[in-house]
């Protein structure tokens, strides 16, 4: 009973702070909500034995991804008069109604998932915890792994070639 | 126990609201914040069919969202960085040629 409470409280929580991310005008604002975002994401993740995964959404989206967010809008020193121009009404127009087509298709798609899923009640001791999620990580899934670490490295040569120092 | 449901409700509300906001802003940071949103939902729906299928295999395939999420993240903010020095602006729609 506890779990669900918690859950509706961080559901909600959740869409509201994604909602005020993407209406806010002032890109850092819009961060700090996104923060909270993964933050009650990572609290879901929790209540779903996820306890590693939740480890690292804080540690990777809340501190990494976001704390560089934050960074670039700093670097860039955005003038009041370049940000939060929303565009113009046609297109927002057009944004909702694609927007609520696919809340539509989504809907159905809800619908009809997990039907033939058949939950079980309990599960395997260290679901969820470093030390399971480590061992299928490093062993059915290693060459992802390493394809996976293989593009970490691109991206941290990507971001050097692309913002580093200018070349004249 | 959660249901499974209501997991996808919340992943679909936060997937659509990320669309809407890429379709509606302009501000290429917060453009991007919105994509960081679309996967966050896929993320979830991951961790909520690992619970519900009570096997691990995907968290793992989360934490290889994570991983190209932040991969994406450097280099698309690497690439604003410099598309500013050249143009001053983030607002993409000032951003409508290839080459200057």
């Amino acid at each position: 009973m506890t779990v669900k409470i918690l859950f509706y409280l961080f559901a909600a929580l959740s869409i509201i702070s994604a909602f005020f991310a993407i209406t806010r005008k002032n890109p850092v604002l819009s961060a700090v909500w996104l923060v909270v975002c993964m933050c009650s994401l990572a609290v879901i993740y929790v209540l779903l034995d996820a306890f590693f995964l939740a480890a690292v959404q804080v540690i990777v989206y809340a501190g990494a991804v976001l704390m560089l967010f934050v960074f670039v809008i700093m670097l860039l020193n955005l003038r009041t008069g370049i940000i939060g121009q929303m565009r113009n009404l046609g297109i927002k127009f057009l944004g909702l109604v694609i927007t609520v087509i696919l809340l539509d298709q989504l809907r159905t798609a809800v619908k009809g998932a997990g039907i033939l899923l058949h939950s079980p009640g309990k599960l395997e001791p260290g679901f969820g915890e470093a030390e399971a999620v480590g061992k299928l990580l490093f062993s059915q899934y290693v060459y992802p792994l390493e394809i996976i670490s293989v593009l970490l490295l691109v991206a941290i040569v990507g971001a050097l070639v692309l913002a580093g120092k200018e070349r004249t | 126990m959660i249901g499974l449901h209501e997991l996808l409700v919340v992943s679909a509300v936060l997937f659509v609201l990320g669309v809407a906001g890429f379709i509606t802003r302009r501000n290429i940071l917060i453009m991007f914040m919105s994509i960081e949103l679309m996967l966050n939902a896929a993320n979830l729906v991951f961790v909520a069919f690992a619970r519900h299928l009570g096997r691990m295999d995907a968290q793992v395939f989360a934490l290889f969202v994570m991983a190209l999420a932040a991969a994406e993240a450097a280099v698309g903010l690497a690439i604003i960085v410099a598309v500013f020095r050249s143009r001053q602006t983030v607002n993409i729609d000032e951003m409508n040629i290839l080459k200057w």
